[in-house]
């Protein structure tokens, strides 16, 4: 805050400027800033960029060009924090693919960028992601969130069997499962066990964010 | 800045050589053999010294080609309408066109559908929502809410002009009619802008007492004009389309030639206003194919000479609703008018034909001007936009475009979006209350009417002085008995 680097930083997300974001960051550590800061306001950054988008006034390739830009900054600031030996405060964990099946990638993109920019940690299983991957990733990672994505009604039933399999693994207690993409419906969310159903990328960040909160 | 399009592509045509010269023969020949009647002393005595043969008794000018010919020649090609602030300007020929507001007579109730009086207050008000609307170029002063309930007949061209020009810092109109053409040149003069003079010569072949007396004000005064004969086929002009263009063409150079008698160089807009008749029940058909028709057929005519069109019909209803045959029946049209190549092409507000009128229509109109607009512009291709190199990188799938910097940079450029119309997925619209075109339009109306105004507004001496025009044109009128 206050500082010319950060404001320097913080533009760079405004212009989606990824390479300058990266050497703004290295310049900021270099400098002494507290990465935690330097984060949080970049995100708040981000996060008024994403109310800009809620209002219909900046539009996708904004949002995740902003956010993309931010992932520029990221690793930086986590280095110097792991560095440091400081702790920053994670907004949660998610698993997100898009399912078997199904090569749908924008939408599952979408979702994983702006939950990133949210402060979330992601690890992003792919496209055409089978039950098997699905599960060995929870089982792994013990995200909180496991997101799924599909485009097609016809593959739309492989959300269903990862949430089988997950109960048949004795993990579905533990975690949240989220789901979207075009041939979802709130209902067949419901019907298949879902926890939540967003029909966008920004409602579904806070979907994930409001599940969290309950717990 | 008013926006204008400029049409990047070949347009629209539908005769051939033969065909247009067959028409334009035909015009020469009306104008020589018939001719016209004119209902004005001192225009018969300017087309008597001119060469024309006329019969003073009779009201018949006969005009020979050679003399239509050379006062077509008179006619600027492009010239610039000059607006109070100069972005609201507009740049009139070649392959530009603007969009504007479309004249109808009353308010319609949008609830019930039915015919509503208006006020001078809802007149503001809608001005002030077509300064806001980005794709309109240009208002109307007169030729919409006509019967206000707080404006004596007589007085509603003046009283509308100052509203235009209160409201509005656009080019707008004014018609000839009971010395209000003067009126709305002295308004104009004080708003420091120029002002279009919509000039309707009566079919067939007529041109009336005031259409000529507003034509010596306006030429004498170097403001633009519209030539607009509003013929119905089968009924003022015959059925046909060849011999409606020839006998619309003949009105409107008649026209065209007195202004330019009366002062060389007159700025024209060859308008276009024919309807085929409804022949079940004898009324213009507005929104009719034939319209369409006529207005490319119009275009292509006058091209042949450069002198700009204007299409005055080029996007009306039948439909008494903002409803799904308004939306196919103007957008038709608009979409025929552009592509053939109207320079000024008036769509905004008119709900049915010429006879109702809304502010709503008007922001769902200027979604559909804003679509065709885009579209007039075409493509570029270059190394950048061909994206061959990004092609190369994003290579097949999971790779997508949607992160690119390219894309930040030209998606807004190459494509239209539009505010009001509704592109929301399913789930989205039924969580946001299952809204339509018209609940969205409505919103930005109110909010229009609200929060804008016209910038630079006028001051407060050019709005005194505007009150005192207006306070000499009612005692004028008072005088005449006529209020």
């Amino acid at each position: 805050m206050g500082s010319d680097t950060t404001t320097k930083l913080k533009l760079a997300i405004e212009e989606y400027d990824k390479e300058s974001a990266e050497t703004l960051a290295k310049q900021a550590m270099s400098e002494g800033l507290n990465p935690i800061e330097v984060i949080n306001d970049l995100i708040s950054v981000i996060s008024r960029i994403g109310d800009d988008f809620g209002k219909g006034e900046l539009f996708l390739p904004d949002l995740i060009g902003a956010a993309d830009a931010l992932q520029g900054a990221m690793p930086v600031l986590e280095e110097e924090i792991a560095k440091k030996g400081l702790k920053r405060e994670k907004v949660g964990s998610v698993v997100i693919g898009t399912v078997f099946g199904d090569i749908h990638n924008i939408g599952k993109d979408m979702v994983g960028t702006l939950l990133m920019a949210e402060g979330f940690d992601v690890h992003d299983l792919g496209i055409n992601v089978t039950a098997d991957t699905f599960i060995g990733a929870v089982k792994e990672q013990n995200p909180d969130i496991l997101a799924m994505s599909s485009l097609l009604t016809t593959t739309a039933y492989e959300q269903e069997k990862v949430i089988k399999e997950l109960d048949k693994s004795g993990l579905r207690s533990h975690i949240k499962v989220i789901v979207g993409g075009g041939a979802i419906t709130d209902d067949f969310a419901q019907k298949i066990g879902a926890d939540g159903y967003e029909p966008t990328a920004v409602e579904a960040v806070k979907l994930a964010k409001r599940l969290l909160k309950e717990g | 800045m008013v926006k204008g399009y400029t049409r990047n592509f070949k347009p629209l045509e539908l005769l051939n050589e033969d065909q247009v010269k067959a028409i334009w023969n035909g015009t020469f020949e009306i104008l020589e053999t018939t001719g016209v009647r004119v209902e004005h002393e001192k225009a018969l005595d300017l087309f008597e010294s001119n060469g024309c043969s006329v019969d003073t008794a009779g009201k018949r000018v006969r005009i020979p080609s050679w003399l239509a010919e050379q006062c077509i020649g008179k006619t600027p090609k492009s010239f610039l309408i000059n607006a109070r602030d100069p972005g609201s300007s507009l740049r009139m020929g070649g392959n530009r066109t603007y969009f504007g507001q479309n004249a109808s007579m009353s308010k319609v109730n949008i609830d019930t559908w039915e015919v509503a009086k208006s006020t001078l207050q809802e007149h503001s008000d809608a001005i002030r929502v077509m300064d806001a609307l980005d794709n309109l170029a240009f208002t109307l002063g007169y030729e919409y809410y006509m019967d206000m309930v707080d404006v004596p007949s007589v007085m509603v061209m003046a009283e509308g002009v100052a509203s235009a020009v209160r409201n509005s810092t656009k080019i707008t109109s004014a018609g000839p009619s009971y010395d209000a053409e003067k009126y709305s040149l002295e308004i104009a003069k004080v708003a420091g802008t120029d002002i279009i003079l919509e000039e309707a010569p009566s079919p067939p072949l007529t041109l009336p007492e005031d259409f000529c007396e507003g034509t010596f004000s306006f030429a004498e005064a170097c403001m633009p004009m519209t030539m607009v004969s509003g013929s119905v086929m089968g009924g003022t002009g015959p059925a046909t389309f060849a011999g409606s263009a020839a006998s619309n063409n003949a009105e409107v150079l008649a026209g065209l030639c007195l202004a330019q008698l009366i002062k060389p160089g007159s700025k024209i807009l060859a308008g276009d206003f024919v309807y085929p008749m409804n022949m079940g029940n004898g009324s213009p058909d507005f929104g009719a194919m034939g319209v369409g028709l006529h207005i490319a057929i119009h275009n292509q005519l006058w091209r042949r000479y450069d002198i700009p069109t204007m299409s005055g019909q080029a996007a009306y209803s039948n439909s008494k609703k903002i409803d799904w045959q308004n939306g196919a029946e103007k957008s038709l049209m608009l979409f025929a008018s552009a592509l053939s190549g109207t320079n000024y092409l008036s769509i905004h507000g008119s709900v049915f034909g010429e006879l109702t009128w809304h502010p709503v229509q008007a922001v769902v109109d200027d979604e559909i001007c804003g679509w065709v607009g885009r579209f007039l512009e075409g493509i570029e291709v270059n190394d950048d936009t061909l994206a061959l190199d990004l092609i190369h990188k994003v290579g097949p799938v999971p790779g997508h475009f949607l992160k690119t910097a390219h894309t930040r940079k030209w998606w807004r450029h190459e494509q239209f979006t539009p505010s009001t119309f509704d592109r929301t997925s399913i789930p989205e619209w039924i969580k946001r209350g299952k809204p339509d075109i018209l609940s969205h339009a409505k919103q930005k109306v109110d909010r229009l009417i609200a929060e804008h105004k016209p910038e630079p507004p006028l001051s407060d001496d050019q709005n005194k002085e505007i009150d005192e025009i207006l306070k000499r044109a009612r005692r004028d009128y008072e005088q005449k008995g006529l209020i």
